[in-house]
């Protein structure tokens, strides 16, 4: 697979220049990390950990002390390649009430198009392309201060989409959300990887939408802990909880009853699996 | 005897404007002193504006809202201080309403203006701290050299330390890890372990909700679908998914099972419960 984008030993620190003499604060020292064309990473880690930081350096917000970041072979230290990369690599924030800037719906999809210069006719055909690939195509002349938790996060994923990323980060979309505005949320993230091929990287503390991810990296103190497939990370249910981290439900119940003698296959992380595997266990019983 | 009742309430948003819209709509509920409730709707399903109700930042367009047997009169400025001391109430993300110097002196804000004595007052920082995981040494710090975490904590305990009757807190766990998440709410069924106040949990999570709450209340669009035992409630998992809402993994697995011809008798809505469970039914087969 193709390496879409490159973090090669950067560190990064804040430094905080009320104090006398600065204070100075290492989120990282040395991470490296690639993401793949087409993949669906989630990010975990417990609160300071630096996951937030780190997709910051991925679209040039912030800017590491040393080590080098490639996006898509363009540096984000190159000042001629900025516009370029915050193009390729899209961000979604936690709160959809901090990024929506219009009154209208398809305006504020249509905001980052207009700042980028691009032709009446082409930004249409994009604004309208993104609201129906997001489902939000009838709400087009809505107000966004109408629209739901999860409807608005569409629309800010849509102002993203339209700007035709190749990556899209998103830090905690579905933290402010009830339980049917993360589903639609995930469902959209999801879509995109799949139909369209958009990367996706998704920080989140939520463990059943990491389950959902081709990837799972955690992050402990600036320092990559755990990097693999979703299986092999949640069936170490003690090393999560050490991190501060957790398992999803299924997952949890398995590796209880395990504790207790049972034999169940630890990787089960869906719903669906551990269905099938306590309807094995107990259907004699029917 | 109920601390909380509501008689036919009603409040309306934009009345007499094209913005009309009815939040609450005949809402009748009553709240058991001692109680630990929890509170699900979808987004803009008028819980937070019923709980504004509560501790009276809302006057009810029509209708009556009683605190502990006493009708609340909007127009006697009196009580409805009273009223505030009686049911305290933590905002979402509360960290950011902190502005003292010290720890000590934020928690004591809210037992200074019920003009308690200093003796008072400085026992129930102590205590409240104690209750929150807050250490002695702690409270001379700045609140803003704190942890996310721990600032929420500190939040918390200014409005536990004015030991409310109610308590009510809108979205504690919000954009907390899984283990900070778990700190608030096992603080949360610990202060009500030993004040035996009534508490009130609004929350997005039905993991949550399902791990400490002993009752639940339901709004959907302005009105009260049902308040009920957290089993009961969770029975109605179809109702509950077709309002946005869900009901915990646990129990979507142990209702497929049941479904599926197990013989399951009782409903499941924590891992603990599910383990025991299928070790009892596992036991029967033999």
């Amino acid at each position: 697979m193709e390496k879409f984008i490159e973090a090669k030993n950067i560190t990064f620190s804040y430094i905080n220049e009320m104090e006398e003499p600065p204070v100075k604060t290492t989120v990282f020292e040395n991470l490296s990390l690639d993401i793949y064309k087409g993949e669906f990473v989630a990010i975990l880690g417990h609160n300071g950990s630096g996951k937030s930081t780190l997709a910051k350096c991925f679209n040039a917000i912030n800017i590491p002390q040393s080590g080098e970041i490639l996006v898509n072979g363009m540096s984000i230290r190159d000042q001629q390649k900025l516009l370029d990369i915050r193009q390729s690599v899209g961000m979604v924030f936690q709160n959809p009430d901090n990024q929506i800037v219009a009154t209208i719906v398809e305006e504020d999809v249509a905001f980052a198009l207009e700042n980028m210069g691009v032709e009446p006719a082409e930004i249409r055909r994009r604004v309208d392309e993104s609201l129906k690939t997001v489902g939000m195509y009838e709400y087009r002349e809505h107000a966004p201060h109408k629209l739901s938790g999860g409807q608005k996060q569409r629309v800010a994923i849509a102002g993203i989409l339209a700007m035709r990323p190749e990556c899209i980060l998103l830090d905690e979309p579905t933290a402010m959300l009830d339980p049917k505005g993360r589903r639609e949320v995930l469902k959209t993230v999801k879509e995109l990887n799949k139909n369209s091929g958009v990367t996706i990287v998704l920080i989140t503390h939520y463990m059943d939408e990491a389950v959902q991810a081709d990837r799972v990296v955690v992050i402990d103190n600036g320092r990559i802990v755990m990097d693999d497939k979703p299986k092999k990370i949640f069936s170490q249910v003690n090393k999560l909880k050490t991190l501060g981290l957790d398992v999803p439900q299924v997952t949890e119940l398995v590796y209880t009853l395990n504790a207790d003698g049972f034999d169940l296959d630890p990787e089960i992380i869906t719903e669906d699996e551990c269905v099938d595997a306590l309807y094995e266990l107990l259907k004699s019983n029917a | 005897m109920a601390v909380i009742e509501t008689e036919n309430l009603t409040y309306v948003y934009g009345e007499g404007t094209p913005f009309r819209k009815v939040a609450l709509d005949n809402v009748n509920l009553s709240v058991e002193e001692g109680e630990l409730v929890g509170v699900i709707g979808h987004t803009g399903s008028g819980k937070s504006t019923l709980i504004e109700h509560f501790n009276a930042l809302l006057r009810p367009t029509s209708g009556n809202v009683f605190i502990d047997g006493e009708r609340i009169n909007w127009d006697e400025k009196k009580t409805l201080r009273d009223i505030r001391f009686k049911v305290g109430l933590v905002f979402q993300y509360p960290e950011y309403q902190l502005f003292e110097d010290t720890v000590y002196k934020d928690i004591a804000f809210g037992p200074k203006n019920m003009e308690l004595d200093e003796n008072e007052i400085d026992r129930r920082v102590r205590e409240t701290a104690r209750l929150v995981g807050i250490s002695e040494d702690m409270l001379t710090k700045s609140p803003f050299d704190l942890s996310g975490g721990q600032k929420r904590r500190v939040a918390i305990a200014g409005v536990m330390a004015m030991e409310p009757k109610v308590l009510i807190l809108d979205e504690p766990t919000a954009g907390l890890d899984p283990k900070g998440r778990e700190t608030i709410l096992e603080m949360i069924h610990h202060y009500h372990r030993e004040k035996k106040n009534t508490v009130m949990l609004v929350s997005h999570s039905m993991e949550d909700v399902a791990k400490i709450a002993k009752k639940i209340l339901v709004m959907n669009d302005g009105r009260l679908f049902c308040y009920d035992d957290t089993k009961k409630v969770f029975e109605r998992a179809d109702e509950l998914n077709a309002m946005g809402l869900s009901v915990p993994q646990i129990t979507r697995v142990f209702n497929r099972l049941k479904e599926k011809g197990i013989n399951i008798t009782e409903d499941v809505y924590t891992v603990d419960f599910g383990k025991k469970l299928v070790e009892k039914v596992m036991e029967m087969k033999k």
